[in-house]
């Protein structure tokens, strides 16, 4: 049978007395938008920094491909082709555009060690790089600093740089968060175009954005996948309606 | 300024001052020192309070094969060979980096501060206790090292091999600054954790740094004991650091010529000091540990992953 692209196999994880994780099973198929959703508090990014390598789950499994990545380092994951967009957006502040995209694509492309020509004569690097912020909009503002993009531009910014790395699986902790209206929907949009190309774990509270992207949708509550299914049976499915789609109106 | 350094030995020979050549060699050297920490301290963001040890190292790497070639024992070891001296002083120091970096590196801020601060300590009880070599009270450099085509009792020719290492120090770092590993530095310091989330080994990245800095240093270190001729395990002591800490910050951290600006400063204070006080050395330390807390405290901050 297929392995699918990542799979969760009984994840637990703690902070002290509380459970922030508790036996975790999900599997992402290779091609597919999957949605992760659940209450703020959920655990859904301490999820993703388990599946991401910066935290160690205290028990259970994780898989990529088929190969068990649970003990392996969080760069080594990303070279296997996982590519994270943080929650919090986190570029390097003080760093132009095109240097963190550069940073992203030097990554993948073998040894940091060079120290005598410079990075912007490697036109291949460069290129890529360019390419990258391209794809999300930001070719206009690639030599500004970091730190002086808007709120907006640095979620792009974010997600350039999970894409420059060519990853196999996205790892996308609310890409929405904070954006206006209009924001949000030039990123739904950039979403929509990358969902035919890379298969997207996407954390998110936005649900209009999670039912028009979303293959498959978890409903992660308490540390528990609650439910797993299309967003057509997740959206008639009583539990989690009773759990967490009745409180669509209370903000998260 | 580099231009002027250039000239020097002539401009000394002419107003007949062959103390500023004095000056001037040590000057050039604690450059290269300080220039060798601002690959750490500067574009890494990595405050390394145990730098001086490196200079003891080198220095130690010229004066124990002399001390032997002169007095016997160890035949393996005596030599009088500058080119095994500098040899020895880059290896030895580039080895002990490796050790204490992929140690040290494991910690951050203030334990990165405090682990390398005893790592040269360290080097500074090692060296004290080594009484075949003078113990506490040094070594004096009987010979100078023996290079072909060069002789280093000639103060000018010291000068020179020393300022066009220097200069040698100084273009690596520009070139190195604007290369893959000057932006993956820059990376790690800014943002360490999402470097890893894009793949980036940072401690690899560091620890390349680290011991790229502790042969430079350690060479500088060679070239300063062929200088004064006279070397004490004092030369690593935690203060030594301190003040190429000092140099680094006040030249600004991460600028190329930064090191060459702040041991210039470091000299001329020290001269200005010594002259008005015997004293000198207790407002000159204030200075340094203010110079190093302010360091230690923008540091902190700066890694206190509290920016959004
Ligand atoms: N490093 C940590 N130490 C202690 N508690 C934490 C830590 N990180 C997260 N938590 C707690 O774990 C719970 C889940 O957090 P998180 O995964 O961020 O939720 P979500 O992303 O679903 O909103 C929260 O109650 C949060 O306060
Ligand atoms: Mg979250």
């Amino acid at each position: 049978m297929n392995d699918p692209l990542l799979r969760l196999d009984d994840l637990h994880k703690s902070f002290g007395g509380l459970k922030v994780s508790a036996g975790v099973n999900l599997a992402v198929r290779a091609g597919e938008t999957h949605a992760l959703i659940g209450p703020n508090g959920a655990g859904k990014t301490t999820l993703i920094a388990q599946i991401a390598g910066e935290l160690r789950p205290d028990a259970g499994k994780i898989f990529l491909c088929g190969r068990d990545i649970t003990r392996l380092a969080a760069h080594k994951r990303a070279r296997l082709g996982l590519g994270r967009a943080f929650q919090v957006t986190s570029p390097m502040a003080g760093m132009t555009v095109l240097d963190n995209a550069l940073l992203a694509v030097m990554a993948q492309m073998g040894s940091p060690l060079r120290m005598w020509r410079p990075v912007r004569g490697e036109a291949a690097m460069v290129e890529e790089a360019r390419a990258a912020l391209a794809r999300v909009g930001l070719a206009e503002v690639e030599e500004e600093k970091a730190r002086d993009l808007s709120h907006g531009q640095r979620r792009q910014l974010e997600l350039a740089m999970a894409l420059a790395g060519r990853p196999r699986l996205l790892l996308l902790d609310e890409p929405m968060a904070g954006l206006g209206p209009r924001e949000s929907r030039d990123m739904v949009d950039l979403l929509c175009g990358l969902k035919d190309h890379y298969a997207i774990l996407l954390v998110e509270h936005d649900m209009d954005a999670v039912f028009a992207l979303a293959d498959r949708i978890s409903v992660l509550v308490a540390g528990a996948i609650i439910a797993t299914g299309t967003p057509r049976q997740i959206r008639a499915d009583a539990a989690v309606r009773r759990a967490y789609l009745g409180e669509e109106d209370t903000p998260c | 300024m580099m231009a002027a350094l250039a000239l020097l030995p002539l401009i000394a020979q002419l107003a007949h001052q062959p103390f500023w050549l004095d000056l001037a060699t040590r000057l050039v050297i604690l450059a290269m020192a300080a220039a060798s920490l601002n690959i750490i301290l500067g574009l890494g963001g990595l405050v390394s309070f145990g730098h001086a040890a490196f200079l003891g190292i080198g220095a130690y790497a010229v004066g124990i094969p002399v001390h032997h070639s002169i007095y016997g024992g160890a035949s393996w070891l005596a030599s009088d060979n500058g080119l095994f001296h500098f040899a020895l002083a880059v290896g030895a120091g580039a080895l002990f980096a490796l050790v204490t970096g992929a140690l040290s590196l494991r910690t951050k801020g203030v334990h990165f501060i405090m682990i390398t601060m005893a790592f040269g300590q360290m080097i500074y009880y090692l060296l004290e206790s080594l009484e075949t070599y003078g113990g506490n009270d040094g070594l004096t450099l009987d010979v100078r090292s023996a290079l072909p085509g060069i002789d280093l009792d000639n103060p000018a020719q010291l000068y020179w091999l020393a300022f066009v290492i220097l200069a040698g120090v100084l273009v690596m770092t520009w070139r190195l600054r604007d290369a893959r590993f000057g932006l993956a530095l820059a990376g790690a310091r800014e943002n360490a954790r999402r470097m890893a989330a894009l793949g980036h080994d940072v401690t690899r990245i560091r620890l390349a740094a680290y011991v790229l800095a502790g042969a430079i240093c350690a060479l500088a270190g060679a070239l300063m004991a062929n200088s004064t001729a006279f070397i004490t395990p004092a030369m690593t002591s935690w203060p030594r650091s301190g003040e190429l800490m000092f140099m680094v910050i006040l030249g600004g951290a991460g600028r190329i010529l930064g090191p060459v600006l702040g041991a210039g400063l470091f000299v001329l204070l020290e001269e200005a000091l010594s002259s008005f006080t015997t004293y000198w050395h207790l407002p000159f330390g204030l200075l340094l540990i203010l110079a190093a807390l302010w360091q230690a405290g923008v540091f902190t901050t700066r890694s206190g992953g509290a920016r959004t």
